[in-house]
């Protein structure tokens, strides 16, 4: 691929990238809306658990570095293991939240119960979807890079990069509004 | 050098992390009464932009050397998002307040006078 054609293929990634900010602000913006919107029940301060919730950040932070340290790495080897260990953050970080998600549903607190726990769900549910479509896609990427060589999957290996670290930001993002000061005001 | 950046970014990321849940932890520690909820709204609020800055410079790398069109877009997107989150507040609030108060014109239904 030549420099002009990887140019253009950053750019629309990075647009695509854009969009996808978009659809959170939506979806924040929802939250923000219903957030009191309780139906009598409980709120985000008696649902959400800070600790646990701090653990699964430190966790994405993590997977992220390791795949920034992945997009330096010279052989293919170190690339392979730094995006193994990013990947395996990244499934503990979906196991933790697929466990919140779990014992919020089976305390009765799904997301039919109130406008809240809807928003609550689609927005945090969303974000758990692009790591679970990000996790699948970092496989392949793993595979291209250990049959072809790390030369040949520079540029997927950048898009990953971009793409993960977006994932970052919006959790960031989540943790911040809908858990911290969720739970604190 | 470029891994030093990367390790630098996620240093710096942990530790505004740390401190805005320390902050919140404080917080509820203290039966939320440690400092005024709007006042610790906004320092969670400027913590997390703090740490999206942190993010966009140490790891998607953008600044002097990014192109031209890849920062407008980006502001561009930021401006949206900016509209879309405020916007959306600001119109739920207006109808959740019309709600609240009474109806000010006459209720009555007017007959057809010809």
């Amino acid at each position: 691929m030549n420099k002009a054609w990887q140019d253009k293929t950053y750019f629309g990634f990075w647009l695509y990238i854009l969009s996808d900010c978009l659809l959170f602000a939506a979806l924040f913006a929802s939250y923000a809306v219903l957030r009191t919107a309780t139906a009598a029940g409980p709120g985000p301060e008696e649902l959400l658990n800070l600790p646990f919730v701090f653990v699964e950040t430190v966790v994405l932070l993590a997977s992220n570095l390791f795949v920034g340290l992945a997009l330096v790495a010279k052989n293919k080897k170190s690339v392979v293991t730094l995006l193994l260990a990013a990947l395996v953050l990244g499934l503990v970080f979906l196991g933790l939240e697929a466990r919140e998600f779990a014992t919020l549903i089976a305390e009765g607190h799904g997301p039919s119960t109130s406008a809240f726990l809807s928003s609550f769900f689609g927005l945090v549910g969303t974000h758990g979807l692009h790591v679970a479509l990000g996790s699948l896609w970092m496989i392949v990427v793993m595979a291209h890079v250990w049959t072809r060589g790390v030369h040949e999957s520079s540029t997927k290996l950048r898009l990953l990069g971009i793409f993960w670290h977006f994932l970052d930001i919006v959790w960031i993002f989540i943790f911040s509004v809908v858990y911290l000061l969720s739970a604190a005001l | 050098m470029t891994t030093t950046r990367y390790i630098t970014g996620f240093i710096l990321s942990l530790l505004v992390t740390c401190m805005s849940f320390g902050l919140v932890w404080a917080h509820m520690a203290k039966d939320h009464a440690l400092i005024s909820h709007s006042l610790l709204a906004m320092l969670v609020l400027a913590l997390a932009i703090v740490q999206l800055a942190v993010q966009l410079i140490y790891f998607l790398h953008v600044g002097r050397e990014s192109k031209t069109r890849d920062i407008l877009s980006l502001i561009l997107a930021g401006f949206l998002i900016v509209f879309i989150v405020i916007g959306s507040l600001w119109i739920m609030a207006n109808l959740q307040l019309n709600h609240g108060l009474p109806y000010q014109g006459d209720i009555t239904p007017q007959t057809a006078t010809n």
